[in-house]
């Protein structure tokens, strides 16, 4: 009862609290200084047509880079976590369990059907990144989600977890070796100009910001994957993996 | 004021609520989401400009005038980098509560107090 | 210079692919995993030598802003900022990297064989903390500082599952939970300085001073502060972070206090700029608070784990208020540097490396924690020990000095927090070391220390002592004043060369200190060093009687000698006060050595502790309130002769309250004062502040208590005089002190005569009259005039000489017969004749009754007091020495008289090496008693400060009030002596020898040795008459204190549920609230 009480105190403090942030603060009336500056030089200095794009993969890359780690972080988290040694009791231990169902034909083909074009929209969608919204972590969790519906419509569907890790780790340690490449051939890391501009506004511009977004597109997808197929992996299927 | 920044903190007072009052833990993980999007909310209320178009230099942005068309583009690069990262501590989480469910076969989170003091 | 974005490409490139050179073997991931934080450490380690060695170059300011002119910034993109995010790299950066790398590196040897064993994902999340920790230091962008925020908790919260342990899961979830709020704290703080600034560069957001642009801009800086602050554990919104310290794998838990702790420390001091004032004030208090809360309620905790875990907490408290600090004095440069990169440091290293030490003992509690088994393992701990409660040679010890002595004035409180706080830290640190020490004498169950762990350990050792010893230097301490530091580490080096080998060479050093330093000092110096040297090297000596099997022994015991003449060498307060600690902290250790002193040894570091703070506190007082001027030289100064502070102030000493007019510094002066006394008598045992005594007294080594008694008591008198001719005019500004000191003096004496009366252990009873005899010194000193202080200094020489005799004659007793009750004792005159003589002559002495030289010094003192006036105090004092008398007398007859115990028929004379020294003591004595003159007079002229009141006539001291000859009233005495011996003899001719066992027992034997001997309970109807006397009222005032601070400790924890949820409306309320408090 007593904990009720200060709980509500404390939500209402809170409310209170931002209340001067809501209250005083009003929507931008013009850009703000850094984000004129990238409408103005953006297009011209990275060659970029998306914006957005362009403030993730090169002004703020570091950000990026940063934040396809804190992802790569969770995944590896969350396997760690999860791994199985002799002590750990299962709720279901020692009850066997019945095999699950396959999949009907409709599922099965439906899904078999559906995942070479989710696989496909995904890469569109981190290739073009550039150019229109979206990039590399929409494009990865569709990706995923391709992955994921394999998953969910297939209960054989086996994650071959070395080609995942190994294209997650190339895609990253490649990520990292663009950026450095950056450092060397241009003006510092992760900056984009290390290939030509190319033409404005066309699949083959902006520089390296495509292959940056492509790598965090297959990163990103892998990664989720992995969270995923850990997430989803049974006891026996642990199990024939060790 | 704008409608989706009041949005934002009424969601985020919501998943307060919600963390600070439900005993299962996952509800409390689904308060903490709750939590994270009232907090996106609010941020892309902040680059929001009434009037403007997405930062996207195309037919409907005029590259030399860009600067006078376009929404801020920075608060929708941070919101991608906040929604990964809640997303990232939302999945540690659910791993979290997954382990302690498999110590002690309880998501309650009252029966997780043996240190204290 | 290799860019410092290498330090975030390296543990990216190293964690992407790291699992592939796993598949190729262990070793092969082990190996790239520790050459990745080699590099970390090896890049940031050159960025720190270049950035300092730039600025001593450039003789600037240690300290500027973020972007300074030493060191290198790195745009990302190539871009500046705000445009791209920027990194920086300068010397406060390099400072903490360098170091936190260092320490993790170091955590990483410890988990080695845990990461070899787990899978590779351990070592990619290593790395990515370490990672996390670069970004936090180096990112100049706000967001940026938030999304490495998130990579060093993310890989923390999965790096706490490397070992499964009792609750280590439940603590991780409130550790999210904890985190979890202060990253959605963090975001909208910086969404909104974003939309106040338009910026996202930090420089660019202070710039714009959010704070001063309305209430939001204070809550947008208040909830990006607040969101740092949570994941700094802020009492009491950490509740989770100790559940984590105690469940945790000691070495993810030494990271996670280590290295995750200071990055985001680091954070907080970046964004310091844009906070508003009402903010800065509030994080000196939350700061401080944490320090002095946690370290209460550590006092409560039996997990060592959970212990050290209040410790980090209150460290990292002090951390913030140090910053808070620094912020609103505008500190800059040295003090800065000395302060905050002191505490840092010292708290790194040490936190880290007890961590590391107690990775052998999981989960157990300090009561049943056994120490390690080699001699080095338990040096480790005492090291990591000493740095953590900022004992010298230690980084903490300089930061504390110089921030007590930079804000007494402005933050009194802090102040007290600070060191009340430290004492409750030091308590709860020595006791836990008391245990082990004591345990791993008792039990076999010790631990042997791993290489792994060793090692780290002991490369953190030695960080911390050459750190420290830099601060020291870098605080402008002579290189001199590490001498006793020095000698201590020398022998330590040499513990495997046989004990008394250690002994001669301990010896020699402090026979070489004595004769390169006592030539070189005048009056009262010489008096003491000849005191404290000659006294110390002839204990020393008495020490070789046997073979020491404390390996620490010699090494303590020579620093302790040579810290005593450091006392004297001290130019200025703080190496006095490093002189005094450090002869504190080697007593304290060689006390713990006796086999029954772990709670003895803890009282008495309680109360040195204790006593040293006040002692600090006074001191860095006088310094606040006196210009800087009188500290020149002046501790040198006064110890030749006080002229110049009495030229200042004319006639002060001696002419009582009229000096009230003069007095600079009125009521602080006074207050300094205060304080100081109480911390030298503390030292001394005074009445009321003497609990400690007996029992240290008792329990230390036999070897050990008659350099405590007779010479180190003398170091709180040295001080006293000393401080008295520093200040003379501070002794009456606030009240009557000689006035009040005289009374503690006599009721010293008094009581501790008293109390020895009914004593039953000949140590005890010798402790007691050590109180007493110190007590008799400080009424002298209280005096103020020539004859007073002649008669301290007289009764310091010649205390050393008969007390020396006394310990000495009781150690040689205890050791032939192994019991320390005299009970046990008896007629051991014709097995030990020359210590019967020895004893006899020193309580002839001690008593005070003509002819030797004891009674000198009753004549000088009741001379100063009939003078004086003081009818009262020289009644009490002439009492009490009557008292002494019951104790002397039984001693020597229960012991050496009457009839011998059967089972000492075989005992034998002491060992050599304890009577040489009593025949240096005795021949002394004799020259003393004989011709007085020989030391009185130089004693005189060494107080030439003083207007003479008593003068020489051909060996003739004469006096207001009588007249004194030591030869005649010898050459007397003796003749009577002789006289009677002559009759005796005549009158005896015949005497017939019994034999003394020859006694056929009539009935059993009583079990209880006690009934038996006519010496037990002795005094019993004295008892009777004024046992009420000895009520131990004061034992019980500090026993109730004691128990008071412990329940209020329990009582504060309470908060602590274990509740994640209760944590989480912790957290909540504490942020809500303390922004209403300075939102008003």
């Amino acid at each position: 009862m007593i904990k009720k009480f200060f709980t509500i105190i404390t939500v209402l403090l809170f409310a209170l609290m931002v209340l001067p942030l809501l209250r005083q603060i009003a929507p931008f009336e013009e850009l703000a200084p850094v984000a004129a500056a990238y409408a103005e030089q953006g297009p011209d200095q990275l060659g970029a047509a998306n914006l957005v794009t362009s403030v993730i993969v090169t002004y703020r890359g570091l950000d990026t880079l940063g934040e396809v780690t804190v992802l790569f972080i969770a995944t590896a988290g969350v396997g760690f976590l999860l791994r199985r040694d002799e002590e750990d009791q299962l709720p279901g231990d020692g009850v066997p369990r019945e095999t699950p169902r396959e999949a009907s034909e409709l599922l099965g083909s439906g899904s078999m059907l559906l995942f070479p074009l989710l696989m496909l929209f995904g890469v569109y969608i981190f290739l073009h990144g550039h150019l229109t919204p979206g990039g590399g972590f929409q494009g990865g969790v569709v990706i995923a989600s391709a992955m994921l519906l394999l998953m969910l419509a297939r209960v054989s569907f086996h994650l071959n977890h070395l080609i995942i890790s190994l294209v997650e780790s190339l895609s990253g340690f490649f990520y990292v070796a663009i950026g450095v490449l950056g450092l060397i051939l241009a003006a510092g890391f992760l900056d984009n100009r290390i290939l030509p501009l190319g033409e404005f506004g066309t699949l083959l511009s902006a520089g390296a910001i495509p292959i940056i977004y492509s790598l965090v597109g297959l990163k990103v997808g892998t990664e989720l994957t992995n969270v995923l197929g850990t997430m989803r992996l049974t006891r026996t299927q642990q199990e024939e993996d060790v | 004021m704008s409608l989706v920044s009041f949005i934002g903190f009424a969601l985020i007072l919501v998943g307060l609520w919600g963390m600070l009052t439900r005993k299962n833990i996952i509800r409390i993980i689904i308060g903490f989401s709750i939590i994270d999007t009232g907090i996106h909310l609010v941020m892309v209320s902040i680059g929001y400009l009434p009037g403007r178009t997405a930062p996207i230099i195309n037919s409907a942005v005029d590259k030399a005038q860009a600067a006078s068309q376009i929404v801020d583009p920075i608060p929708s690069a941070l919101v991608l980098t906040a929604i990964v990262i809640g997303l990232a501590i939302t999945a540690l989480m659910l791993t979290y509560a997954v382990r302690m469910y498999r110590e002690r076969t309880s998501l309650n989170i009252d029966d997780y107090k043996e240190l204290k003091w | 210079m290799v860019s410092p974005i290498y330090l975030i490409v390296i543990p990216l490139a190293v964690a992407f692919f790291i699992s592939f050179f796993d598949r190729l073997g262990r070793g092969l991931s082990l190996t790239l995993f520790y050459a990745g934080l080699i590099a970390l450490t090896a890049i940031s380690g050159s960025w720190l030598l270049s950035t300092v060695t730039g600025i001593i170059g450039s003789e600037g300011a240690i300290g500027g802003q973020l972007s300074q002119a030493a060191g290198t910034l790195v745009f990302t993109a190539g871009l500046e900022p705000p445009l791209s995010i920027a990194l920086a790299m300068g010397p406060q950066e390099a400072f903490f990297l360098f170091f936190a790398n260092l320490a993790g590196l170091g955590a990483a040897v410890v988990l080695g064989r845990r990461m070899a064993a787990e899978s590779v994902t351990a070592m990619v999340l290593f790395l990515m903390v370490m990672l996390g920790a670069q970004g936090l230091v180096m990112t100049l962008d706000l967001f940026n500082l938030f999304v490495f925020l998130e990579i060093s908790s993310i890989a923390t919260y999965s790096l706490i599952a490397l070992e499964r342990s009792r609750g280590s899961m439940s603590a991780g979830f409130k550790y999210i939970i904890a985190g979890g709020i202060a990253s959605a704290l963090f975001l909208i703080g910086t969404i909104y300085l974003y939309r106040i600034a338009g910026s996202l560069a930090i420089a660019d957001i202070i710039a714009a001073q959010p704070a001063a642009a309305g209430m939001a801009g204070v809550t947008a800086v208040f909830l990006l502060t607040a969101a740092l602050l949570i994941e700094l554990k802020p009492f009491p919104a950490n509740g989770w972070a100790l559940d984590v310290y105690q469940s945790v794998q000691s070495g993810v838990v030494s990271v996670i206090a280590v290295v995750n702790s200071a990055a985001v420390l680091f954070a907080l001091y970046k964004v310091f700029p844009m906070l508003p004032a009402p903010l800065t004030n509030a994080l000196l208090w939350i700061g401080i608070t944490t320090f002095f809360a946690s370290n209460l309620i550590g006092l409560r905790q039996s997990s060592v784990k959970r212990m050290l875990g209040y410790s980090s907490s209150a460290q990292i408290g002090l951390l913030i208020s140090v910053l808070a600090l620094s912020a609103m004095y505008g500190w800059s440069g040295r003090l800065q540097v000395i302060v905050f990169a002191s505490i840092f440091f010292g708290h790194i290293f040490s936190k880290a490396g007890l961590f590391w030490l107690t990775e052998v003992q999981e989960e157990r509690g300090w009561k049943g924690w056994s120490g390690p088994r080699a001699a080095g393992g338990v040096l480790l701990l005492a090291v990591f020990i000493a740095a953590l409660a900022g004992l010298p040679p230690f980084p903490t010890f300089w930061a504390k000095w110089v921030l007590v002595k930079s804000i007494i004035l402005q933050q009194p409180l802090v102040v007290a927090m600070l060191l009340l706080g430290s004492l409750c830290e030091a308590v709860y640190l020595l006791r836990w070391f008391g245990r082990t020490v004591h345990l791993r004498r008792t039990a076999a169950a010790s631990w042997n220390t791993p290489a792994r762990i060793a090692l780290p350990a002991a490369a953190a050792a030695i960080l911390l002592t050459v750190g420290g010893v830099i601060a020291g230097l870098a605080a402008d301490v002579e290189p001199l004043m590490f001498l006793p530091l020095a000698a201590g580490l020398v022998l330590g080096l040499l513990v495997w060369l046989p004990s008394r080998l250690q002994g001669f060479i301990a010896a020699a050093l402090v026979t070489a200190a004595g004769a390169l330093f006592i030539p070189q000092m005048q009056g009262m110096a010489s008096v003491f060093a000849l005191v404290f040297y000659g006294g110390g090297l002839l204990m020393l000596i008495a020490t070789l009687y046997k073979r020491q099997d404390s390996p620490g022994f010699y090494p303590l015991f020579a620093a302790l000698v040579l810290s005593l003449g450091s006392l004297i060498q001290a130019t200025g307060l703080l190496e006095f006060f490093l002189a005094w600690e450090i002869m504190t902290f080697s007593s304290y250790f060689l006390i713990l050595l006796g086999r029954e002193a772990e709670k003895p040894a803890l009282n008495y570091a309680t109360f040195s502790v204790g006593g040293a703070f006040v002692l600090m506190s006074g001191m860095a007082l006088m310094a606040a309130v006196l210009p800087p001027e009188i500290f020149q030289g002046s501790l040198i100064a006064a110890q030749v002769s006080a002229e110049p502070l009495l030229a200042a102030a004319p006639g002060i000493i001696g002419q009582g309250r009229d000096v009230f007019a003069v007095a600079p510094n009125g009521f602080l002066g006074g207050l300094a004062f205060t304080l100081i006394a109480i911390g030298f008598l503390t030292k001394i045992g005074a009445a009321g502040l003497h609990i400690w005594l007996p029992d240290a007294y008792a329990e230390a080594n036999d070897d050990v208590t008659p350099l405590l008694s007779a010479v180190l008591s003398k170091a709180g008198i040295f001080g006293l005089m000393l401080f008295v001719l520093l200040f003379p005019a501070a002794l009456f500004s606030w009240f009557n002190l000689p006035f009040v000191l005289r009374w503690v003096g006599v009721l010293t004496a008094f009581f501790g005569t008293l109390m020895a009366v009914f004593e039953e252990d000949i140590k005890r009873v010798f402790a007691y009259s050590s109180m007493g005899q110190l007590g008799y010194i400080v009424l002298a000193v209280g005096l103020l005039n020539q004859l007073g202080w002649t008669t301290a200094l007289y009764l310091t020489v010649i205390h050393l000489l008969f007390k020396g005799m006394l310990f000495l004659t009781a150690t040689a007793v205890i050791d032939r017969t192994g019991t320390r009750q005299m009970y046990r004792m008896g007629g051991l005159i014709k097995n030990m004749p020359i210590s019967f003589i020895s004893a006899l002559i020193a309580i002839i002495a001690l008593s005070g009754v003509p002819p030797l030289a004891g009674f000198g010094g009753k004549w000088l003192l009741y001379n100063a007091l009939t003078a004086n006036n003081y009818v009262l105090l020289a009644a009490v004092a002439f009492f009490s020495s009557t008292i002494a008398f019951l104790y002397l007398f039984r001693f020597i007859y229960t012991v050496f008289l009457g009839q011998l115990k059967i089972e000492h028929r075989r005992v034998r004379e002491a060992p050599a090496a304890l009577l040489l020294p009593q025949v240096v003591f005795i021949l002394a004595l004799m020259a003393v008693s004989m011709f007085p003159n020989l030391l009185i007079q130089p004693l005189q002229s060494a107080l030439a400060m003083f207007p003479a009141d008593a003068g020489w006539q051909n060996g003739t001291m004469v006096s207001s009030i009588g007249y004194w000859n030591g030869s005649a009233v010898m050459w007397i005495t003796m003749s009577v002596f002789i006289l009677m011996l002559l009759w005796l003899l005549f009158v005896q001719r015949k005497p017939q020898p019994v034999s003394q066992f020859n006694i056929v027992f009539a009935a059993e034997r009583p079990e209880r040795p006690e009934t038996t001997h006519y010496g037990y309970n002795f005094f019993a109807p004295y008892r009777k008459a004024l046992g009420f006397l000895v009520t131990p009222l004061a034992g019980r005032f500090w026993h109730r204190i004691a128990e008071v601070t412990g329940s209020i400790g329990g009582a504060a924890r309470r908060i602590y549920t274990g509740n994640g949820q209760t944590y989480a409306l912790h957290i909540l309320l504490f942020v809500t609230i303390l922004y209403f408090l300075i939102a008003r």
